[in-house]
């Protein structure tokens, strides 16, 4: 059985049809890639998961329960986690106590001592046990990132919507955060990962959703992606392939 | 004019036991500004109407002043609710939640005037004999006295505002309260139920308006225009001591009232709440320059963790 399948999923912003019937389908311990061009509506379909963003129309499973309706704080109880593309640290928190905030109201309600065991092991974990007393602002943008994963991390979730993680960081800094992605099917999470980096989402997704213009485009496994005559014009315009 | 020492000590008492009660009712606004954003002066309003329900169930019915919370304390909850309801239904951004507050401010004063008129009304006759009766200070310092219902202004300020900074600082509902204040989608993704938290919060906001309500019926008289007086220095103490914060919110009430009462001593009494708004501007005119050196400080040590950040361990 799927974890999360998305059934013909719309999102209308206005006139404007950010995502037109959109399908998607992640397995247990899958990573799935999600890929397309400026505006094809990656982040909008992982806002409409994660349940930031309501949708217009469709159909959201998560372990076989209807979830196109639950509010975002459900979904995270559900075992949803997710990130964002620019990171949003809680500025008046220190580093552990972002962590331990994302801990303390995830899916297993855990005690204030609880959350704050679990969010250094989260912080050893991304390799941030060294500032768990700073302010998040001294963080450089890599470790803005791992943050990000690290407070999704802490709510213990089944699924991690990831979005442009590894985006900004030089390739030592995207290695070890592509190194911590792919850990996480190690521990048997499930991830949707969206990446502008085309070849990072390759070298760790199990399949690849591409998506254009709010819709479907292919869907695949890595190599058949990068294949794909529509996949390439879409990156690249019609007459790439010519 | 001389001023003895005892009358300058007895003054600046009498201000800071004033300050606490103004404390009292400057927590639920600062509350409701600083953590859900809403600039709610209704919430004065309500404070009065709380004294008011408190004076005709003492004068009229002989409760014990206490014993009236066990009314107005579920009413004025209910009138958070409904109100936080109100403006998460309407979706108000922060004029029109402003316009809306400030409009049932006014609205409230009309009710008051026709349901008590706008007589006087003290219920100092009707009070138990504990609460009527001025107390000296021990010696040295026996020259001073206070008055009950201004000591229990001090209690209530000082039980009300620690619970609060307590349970803020604390508890996991005050921790998702933070988290809620600073970025409502990012707390909700942490699985923070905002909605309901929001009407929490508000709710036992003017909880606080019922207990300040009773303060102010055993303290002084009663009539509808009181909270033109009070959202001066209620709104200056909410924004001095940084929205949000009720222990910053009280302690600048009573340096204010302090001053106003000091003020008195020396110059025209009816210049006094200009000390307030003077005070305000000065803060506000000095907030650059401490930008500026607060700014160099980081600039200089990047690394330093700034003492503003909370820590959960």
């Amino acid at each position: 059985m799927s974890l999360l399948r998305c059934t013909a999923v719309t999102k209308r912003f206005g006139g404007l049809k950010a995502l037109d019937g959109v399908d998607l389908e992640v397995g247990a311990g899958e990573i799935v890639g999600l890929v397309g061009p400026n505006g094809s509506g990656k982040t909008t379909l992982l806002s409409t998961i994660a349940g930031s963003l309501p949708v217009s129309g469709g159909r959201i499973e998560f372990q076989g329960r209807d979830v196109t309706r639950l509010s975002s704080h459900r979904r995270a109880h559900a075992g949803i986690a997710r990130t964002f593309q620019i990171p949003r640290p809680l500025g008046s928190f220190d580093v552990l106590g972002n962590v331990a905030t994302a801990a303390m109201f995830g899916r297993d309600r855990v005690s204030r001592s609880e959350a704050i065991e679990r969010a250094h092991g989260v912080l050893k974990r991304i390799g941030l046990d060294g500032h768990a007393g700073s302010d998040v602002t001294t963080l450089t943008l890599h470790e803005h990132k791992f943050l990000e994963i690290g407070r999704a991390l802490a709510l213990d979730p089944r699924l991690i919507l990831l979005d442009e993680v590894l985006g900004g960081l030089n390739p030592a800094e995207a290695a070890a955060g592509m190194e911590l992605i792919a850990s996480l099917r190690d521990d048997g999470r499930s991830v949707i990962y969206i990446e502008h980096n085309v070849r990072a989402v390759t070298a760790l997704a199990d399949r690849m959703y591409v998506l254009d213009r709010g819709r479907n485009l292919f869907d695949g496994t890595p190599t058949e992606v990068v294949g794909d005559d529509r996949v390439v014009a879409a990156y690249l315009g019609g007459g790439a392939r010519a | 004019m001389d001023v003895s020492t005892t009358a300058l000590a007895q003054t600046l008492l009498n201000g800071a036991l004033l300050g606490c009660l103004y404390g009292c009712i400057a927590l639920g606004l600062t509350i409701k500004w600083g953590h859900l954003g809403i600039a709610d002066f209704f919430h004065i309003s309500v404070v009065l109407l709380a004294a008011y329900i408190t004076f005709t169930l003492v004068t009229e019915a002989g409760w014990h002043p206490f014993a009236t919370l066990l009314v107005t304390a579920p009413a004025c909850f209910v009138v958070g609710v409904a109100s936080q309801w109100l403006f998460t239904r309407l979706d108000a951004d922060d004029t029109t939640s402003l316009l809306l507050t400030f409009g049932l401010f006014i609205v409230a004063e009309g009710v008051a005037s026709q349901l008590w008129s706008a007589d006087l009304k003290s219920m100092r006759r009707d009070l138990p004999d504990g609460l009527r009766e001025a107390i000296h200070l021990p010696a040295p310092l026996d020259r001073l006295a206070v008055t009950p219902p201004d000591l229990l202004s001090l209690v209530l300020a000082v039980v009300m505002v620690g619970l609060a900074s307590w349970s803020l600082r604390f508890t996991r509902s005050g921790r998702a309260v933070q988290a809620m204040r600073q970025d409502q989608p990012i707390a909700e993704a942490f699985g923070v139920r905002a909605a309901p938290l929001a009407l929490a919060v508000s709710g036992l906001a003017a909880l606080s308006a019922s207990v300040a309500g009773m303060a102010v019926a055993v303290k002084m008289p009663l009539q509808p225009q009181l909270p033109l007086h009070w959202i001066g220095v209620v709104v200056v103490a909410c924004l001095l001591g940084g929205l949000g914060r009720p222990l910053g919110a009280l302690v600048a009430a009573v340096v204010l009232m302090m001053l106003q009462n000091a003020w008195s001593l020396w110059f025209a009494p009816q210049w006094a709440s200009a000390v307030t708004y003077g005070v305000l501007v000065l803060y506000l005119a000095a907030q650059p320059l401490s930008r500026v050196i607060r700014e160099r400080l980081t600039h200089e040590r990047p690394t330093r963790e700034r003492p503003a950040v909370r820590s959960l361990a």
